[in-house]
């Protein structure tokens, strides 16, 4: 999607959501997670964690084009709060840029789903 | 800037010489990471160094917008074979502790990581700053050696 609306540029998120079997939940995530959509992204994570019914969150950030340390630091609050309550969380599909800043920040391995559980 | 005494850091560009000198707020963020992604581009960045350091400007700028009064100033320029891009602010400066954290960052914690990454990233990473001065942070950055002859106008 053109981030030029209008001639003025603004960062976007967007989220696709989809339940599968089981209450799993896989999150789509397309966008730019910056200061100015942190808040949002923060929001929408809590959301799907605390959804009735939920065993596990997958979030697929192959359409996210950026994410800076602060963007970082909500998955890692989300991966505490689905911890403490019993639900699994990881991401899928980090690539690029994505994965180069989870590598960089020493949590990839951390955030990263498991694969076949 | 002529007269301010900037300590170790080396003089800011000639005004004529920058190839981007902007004001920024929080409404701009983005749009500032747009340009300078074009600029970089044109001066032979490619790919995850071309991501790498936009990201670490972001978290200058970022810094800024969020605790150094809302608003800074970027400009960007090339030296030899790299890019320096200064953000300058005219906030209460940096505390030390986080200062410290830009050298030695603790995993353990959840935040606060925005100085690390723009220092691991960046080849040259400068910071001057004070609580009456504000904060100019100087960033420089290696363009990959086959871009070296490009002039980087775009």
């Amino acid at each position: 999607m053109d981030p030029f609306d209008g001639g003025t540029p603004r960062p976007e998120l967007r989220f696709e959501r989809a339940r599968l079997r089981g209450g799993v939940t896989c999150l789509a995530v397309a966008g730019e997670v910056d200061m100015t959509t942190g808040e949002l992204f923060q929001e929408t994570l809590t959301h799907a964690l605390y959804e009735p019914g939920v065993t596990r969150v997958l979030l697929d950030t192959a359409p996210l084009r950026f994410i800076d340390s602060n963007g970082v630091a909500v998955l890692i609050k989300a991966r505490r709060s689905a911890e403490e309550q019993g639900i699994a969380f990881g991401i899928v599909n980090a690539h690029g840029v994505v994965r180069s800043v989870l590598e960089m920040l020493g949590v990839y391995d951390v955030l990263a789903a498991e694969s076949g559980r | 800037m002529a007269g301010t005494p900037l300590g170790g850091l080396p003089p800011t560009a000639p005004e004529s010489g920058a190839l981007l000198d902007r004001k920024f707020d929080r409404s701009s963020l983005a749009a500032l990471r747009n340009e300078l992604s074009r600029y970089a581009a044109a001066n032979g960045l490619t790919d995850l160094a071309l991501a790498n350091f936009v990201l670490a400007v972001n978290e200058i700028t970022t810094n800024a917008v969020r605790y150094a009064g809302g608003q800074g100033q970027l400009r960007l320029w090339r030296n030899g074979d790299e890019l320096w891009c200064q953000v300058v602010d005219d906030g209460h400066g940096i505390p030390r502790r986080h200062l410290e954290q830009s050298r030695n960052r603790d995993p353990a914690h959840v935040s606060g990581h925005g100085l690390w990454l723009a220092r691991h990233i960046c080849a040259g990473f400068e910071i001057e700053t004070g609580r009456a001065s504000g904060t100019r942070v100087l960033l420089r950055y290696a363009l990959p050696s086959a871009a070296r002859s490009t002039d980087g106008s775009v």
